[in-house]
C-alpha cells in the first residue's frame, strides 16, 4: 500500500502501472496528507468517485499546520504562553492554512461513497459548510475511527450526527478550534448512543466537571480519554472515578492545560487509586499551568 | 505439538524436511494434507530451492506469530526487527520471486509484507525514479504521458 500521492506517480510510469492504478481497490484507503499543497476539491472528487465502493479510509488536509505544535498533547513539554499569545495563535489559525484549495464543501462526495467508510481524519481545512459536513458525516454509518483537528465548524453538531447516525464510532479525536459550546443534552445522547467507544480525545471543550464525569464513567468499555484544554474542569468529578476505578476498563487519563484544575482533587484521585490493591489506571497525566 | 516432519520439494529437485507446524502456513500445503494428497514428499512446481529456501526460514520465524492482542511488546518488536532484516538482504529479483512464490503456496503474510516491501520502494518517488528501479520502459506516447501528467498535475508540484 502506498499513499494516493504516491499512487498517482507510479500511474505515470508507463501503460500497465495507469491501467492497475484505475482499480477501484486502489483508493480503498485515500490519503492525501502528503500532497495538502495542490489538491483541490476537483482532484478528491475524482478520487473518490474512483473508489466506488471500496472506500474504507480518508485522510486529508495537512497533519503538521503551523500552530498544530502549540496544541499537540503528545508533546512531553510544554509551552508555556501567555493569554495574549494564546488569543493572536487562535486568530492566526483561522486564516486558510497556506496552499488549502479545498472548497468548504469538499467532502459532498461522500454522500455516495461514504457508506462503508471506517476512518476519516480531517487536518487544518479552515472553514467548512456545517450542512455539507453534516450530510457527508451522515452517510458514513460505518464510521468507526473520526479524527477532526483544525478546522473550523461548530463540533456540538457532530457530536449530536455521530449519537444518530454513526453509532459504531469507537476512536475519536475532535479539536475544538472554533470554541463553539456543547450542551448536556448532546454529551447525554451521545454517551448513551454510542457504546462502543473505546478511545475519546475531546481538546480545548468547555465542559464542566458534571459534563466531564459523564463523559468519563458513561462509556462502558472506554479505555483513553484526553480531555486536555478543558478550562472549566476543576477535578471534582475525580472523586467517583477513584471510588469505582476497579469497575471501569479506563488506563488512560489525560488532562493537560487544565487551568482550573485542583491539586487538591488530583492528589485525592491518586490516593484513593493507591489504595486499590489493583492498579487498573495505566496513566494519568495532568498539568495544571499557572498562566 | 505434533513432531510430524514434512518434506517439500522445489522445482529444481532440491529437498526441504520441516516441521508440519511450519508447513502449515502454506495453505497449499495444508489443503494438501486434508484431501490426503500429501504423499512422502510434496513437489513445489513453480518454486526453486533458493527461493524456498528463504520462505522457510521466514516460515520458521513466524510460526508461532504473536497476535494482535499480544501484550508481548518486545518479541512483536523484535520480530518487526527480523523481519526488516530479513527483507534487507534481498534485492528486488529476489523479492519478486518470493512473492510470486509466496502467492503459489499461499502464503499470506509473507506475500503481504514482501508486496508491502516492493511498495515502500514507490513511496514518494517520481516516475522517473520508479522506472529506473525497477528497470521501466515508458512505453507511453508523448501525447498519452502529457495528458497524465497534466492529469496528475498536483502530485509533481512540491
Amino acid at each position: 500500500m502506498v499513499d494516493t500521492k504516491s499512487l498517482m506517480q507510479a500511474s505515470t510510469c508507463f501503460t500497465m502501472f495507469n491501467k492497475c492504478a484505475m482499480d477501484p481497490l486502489c483508493y480503498s484507503h485515500i490519503d492525501l496528507t502528503k500532497a495538502f499543497k495542490y489538491v483541490d476539491d476537483r482532484v478528491l472528487h475524482t478520487l473518490l468517485n474512483r473508489s466506488g465502493k471500496q472506500l474504507r479510509s480518508l485522510k486529508l488536509g495537512r497533519v503538521d499546520a503551523p500552530g498544530s505544535v502549540f496544541r499537540s498533547s503528545c508533546l512531553p513539554p510544554l509551552i508555556h504562553y501567555r493569554n495574549s499569545a494564546s488569543r493572536s495563535l487562535k486568530l492566526g489559525r483561522d486564516a486558510p492554512s497556506p496552499g488549502c484549495f479545498f472548497t468548504r464543501s469538499c467532502l459532498d462526495p461522500l454522500k455516495l461513497t461514504g457508506n462503508l467508510l471506517t476512518s476519516l481524519h480531517i487536518y487544518f481545512l479552515g472553514f467548512m459548510n456545517m450542512d455539507s459536513l453534516l450530510d457527508s458525516l451522515s452517510a458514513c454509518s460505518n464510521l468507526t475511527d473520526l479524527k477532526i483537528v483544525g478546522v473550523n465548524v461548530l463540533l456540538e453538531p457532530i457530536l449530536e450526527l455521530l449519537a444518530r447516525k454513526c453509532c459504531l464510532i469507537e476512536h475519536l479525536f475532535l479539536d475544538n478550534c472554533y470554541q463553539g459550546m456543547i450542551t448536556y443534552p448532546t454529551i447525554k445522547l451521545f454517551v448513551t448512543n454510542c457504546l462502543k467507544i473505546t478511545s475519546l480525545t475531546l481538546l480545548d471543550f468547555r465542559l464542566n466537571d458534571a459534563m466531564a464525569q459523564i463523559l468519563v464513567t458513561g462509556f462502558r468499555i472506554l479505555k483513553y480519554i484526553n480531555l486536555s484544554n478543558t478550562a472549566g474542569i476543576t477535578g471534582s468529578f475525580l472523586r467517583n472515578l477513584g471510588h469505582r476505578s476497579n469497575d471501569s476498563p479506563l488506563q488512560t487519563l489525560i488532562l493537560r492545560d487544565c487551568f482550573s484544575l485542583q491539586e487538591r482533587e488530583v492528589v485525592e484521585f491518586l490516593n484513593s487509586l493507591i489504595g486499590e490493591t489493583s492498579d487498573p489506571l495505566d496513566t494519568l497525566m495532568y498539568q495544571a499551568t499557572t498562566v | 505439538m505434533s513432531s510430524n516432519k514434512i518434506l517439500l520439494t522445489s522445482s529444481d529437485g532440491e529437498s526441504f524436511e520441516i516441521d508440519e507446524a511450519v508447513a502449515r502456513k502454506f495453505l497449499i500445503i495444508v489443503h494438501m494434507m486434508e484431501d490426503n494428497c500429501a504423499g512422502e514428499a510434496i513437489p513445489l512446481e513453480n518454486v526453486t530451492g533458493d527461493i524456498l529456501s528463504k520462505i522457510i526460514e521466514y516460515a520458521k520465524m513466524h510460526v508461532n506469530e504473536p497476535s494482535e492482542e499480544d501484550e508481548d511488546e518486545e518479541a512483536k518488536k523484535n520480530l518487526d526487527s527480523w523481519d526488516a532484516k530479513f527483507m534487507e538482504k534481498l534485492d528486488l529479483e529476489t523479492i519478486f520471486k518470493i512473492i510470486l512464490a509466496a502467492n503459489y503456496l499461499n502464503f499470506e503474510g509473507l506475500l503481504g509484507f514482501a508486496s508491502q516491501t516492493v511498495a515502500d520502494y514507490i513511496k514518494d518517488k517520481t516516475p522517473e525514479e520508479v522506472r529506473e528501479i525497477f528497470n521501466i520502459e515508458n512505453d507511453f506516447t508523448p501525447e498519452e504521458e502529457e495528458e497524465i501528467r497534466k492529469e496528475n498535475a498536483w502530485t509533481f508540484n512540491e
